[in-house]
């Protein structure tokens, strides 16, 4: 039942992908996997374990802001997006080095990740073995999903926003997506500019349950050029992600607090946007130390 | 129509995600007996701590396969006396069984060698005297087999130097569920 939950929560109804993996947990369970596997993990490892999703996490979160450069220096606009978002997970991002506790030998094993299959085994002295952690999503592409409004036009600026609250349901913790940024064109600066131009900054902050807490920032320009129906566009952004986290590792009682950054921090973004009077609908695909694909449906004027 | 399908496409590589898959491993709750041993320089008396095996699930709600130790380890507070050593066994034994097992032998075993928690499986403290029963972990993973877990008796007896002191030996495993 639960991995059935998970894949239709996957396939777009769930709004947050942390929130996904938590929906399906088996009753008997008092926390998600995510949040159970780690907890298992000591302060040395957890970083490695957890890279390539705060990696996807933080990349996914930095997406799907704009679907055009154009924007009209006044008049009224609102939109509302349904936005998905999904960054590719590579074989690297299986595997990871870590160190055995003692009495183990000191030398870093390669095993599993978050997405990776079983956990490598060491053996140690006395006839002791130990596993580590097993991999907990099997996947090709980490999504995330969200709404997102955007409203304006103020001189040629617009604001937007996400916000997703997720409150505690039986074992599914309280989770809290918001996010606000806001876009100026620059074309209104640039009246024979024959393409649209426009910056933009962003920040979100995303709470999950006891022990995640995940911000992301970035700022860019845009470019887009409109014909008829077909809208096409692209940009470039600086960006950077965060995530805290802060658990008991239930075997040593080791208080883990750390932050541990993504590793995107730039990106080149081109799509394209079907404009079809209230509905459009657009695509595009990121590239940077990680490949995000974003694509939305936008409803509005 | 590129764009529908690009949509698409994202939404069916989203469904593709499979949570869950392999089982999680959990760090079993610590299993500790603790011995309060007051020695005027001469023989002790076998001083008992029963521990339910039981514990070692406690705030595990999953379905268990199996369980392993990964780890057993000894700390030894010194609260009185100066350069004491202790000689000694450690046994264990399923409660109402009457077969005992060794667990680990101490022969003039300085107390400063646990000072600090330390792995009995620390080669370093073969030097000290201080040796482990070679079959001490499948035993253990042997009692842990059952259902439910066994209450134990780990019994401490031997001699010391005069002091005071207190011996932890915690028994760290692992705990694996089904997927």
């Amino acid at each position: 039942m639960g991995k059935y939950l998970h894949r239709l929560v996957f396939a777009g109804i769930g709004t947050v992908l942390l929130g996904s993996f938590s929906l399906a947990q088996d009753d008997n369970s008092s926390k998600s996997e995510i949040e159970d596997a780690i907890r298992q993990l000591s302060a040395d490892n957890v970083r490695g374990y957890v890279q390539p999703f705060v990696n996807g996490l933080g990349a996914n979160l930095n997406s799907g802001w704009y679907n055009t450069a154009a924007i009209a220096d006044q008049g009224f606009h609102f939109r509302l997006q349904v936005i998905g978002m999904g960054t590719v997970i590579s074989d690297g991002d299986k595997t990871y080095s870590a160190i055995p506790p003692e009495p183990f030998g000191q030398t870093p094993v390669t095993t599993a990740t978050l997405f990776g299959g079983r956990g490598a085994t060491v053996n140690g002295p006395g006839g002791t073995v130990y596993q580590f952690q097993n991999g907990q999503v099997n996947t090709s592409m980490m999504p995330t999903a969200t709404l997102q409004l955007t409203v304006g036009n103020i001189f040629g600026s617009q604001a937007i926003v996400r916000y997703v609250p997720i409150p505690k349901i039986d074992k599914f913790p309280k989770t809290t997506f918001f996010g606000i940024g806001g876009r100026h064109s620059i074309s209104r600066y640039l009246p024979d500019s024959p393409v649209d131009l426009a910056a933009g900054l962003f920040w979100q902050k995303l709470t999950f349950g006891d022990i995640m807490e995940a911000k992301a920032f970035t700022f860019g320009g845009q470019i887009s050029k409109s014909w008829s129906l077909v809208t096409l566009y692209g940009g470039v952004q600086y960006e950077t992600s965060t995530m805290t986290l802060t658990y008991t590792n239930n075997s040593t009682n080791e208080v883990v607090n750390t932050d541990i950054d993504g590793e995107n921090h730039a990106r080149g973004t081109v799509g394209l946007t079907l404009n079809l009077f209230i509905l459009n609908i657009n695509a595009d695909v990121n590239v940077g130390k990680v490949t995000v694909v974003s694509g939305g449906l936008n409803f509005g004027l | 129509m590129l764009c529908v399908a690009t949509v698409v496409s994202l939404v069916l590589l989203m469904a593709g995600c499979d949570v869950g898959t392999n089982p999680l491993i959990f760090d079993g709750t610590p299993a500790e007996a603790t011995f309060e041993i007051t020695s005027v320089g001469s023989v002790f008396p076998p001083i008992t701590y029963i521990v339910d095996l039981q514990s070692v699930l406690s705030d595990i709600n999953d379905y268990v396969d199996s369980i392993k130790v990964y780890n057993i380890s000894m700390k030894i507070e010194n609260l009185g006396g100066t350069n004491s050593t202790i000689s000694g066994n450690l046994t264990i034994n399923k409660v109402g069984d009457p077969t005992i097992h060794q667990f680990v032998s101490l022969n003039g075993t300085p107390i400063s060698a646990f000072a600090t928690e330390k792995s009995i499986f620390d080669p370093s403290l073969a030097a000290s005297g201080f040796t482990y029963s070679p079959t001490v972990v499948p035993l253990l993973n042997g009692f842990l087999k059952d259902n439910p877990k066994p209450t134990v008796d780990v019994v401490a007896s031997g001699t010391s130097t005069a002091g005071h002191y207190i011996i932890h030996v915690k028994v760290y495993s692992q705990v694996f569920t089904t997927p």
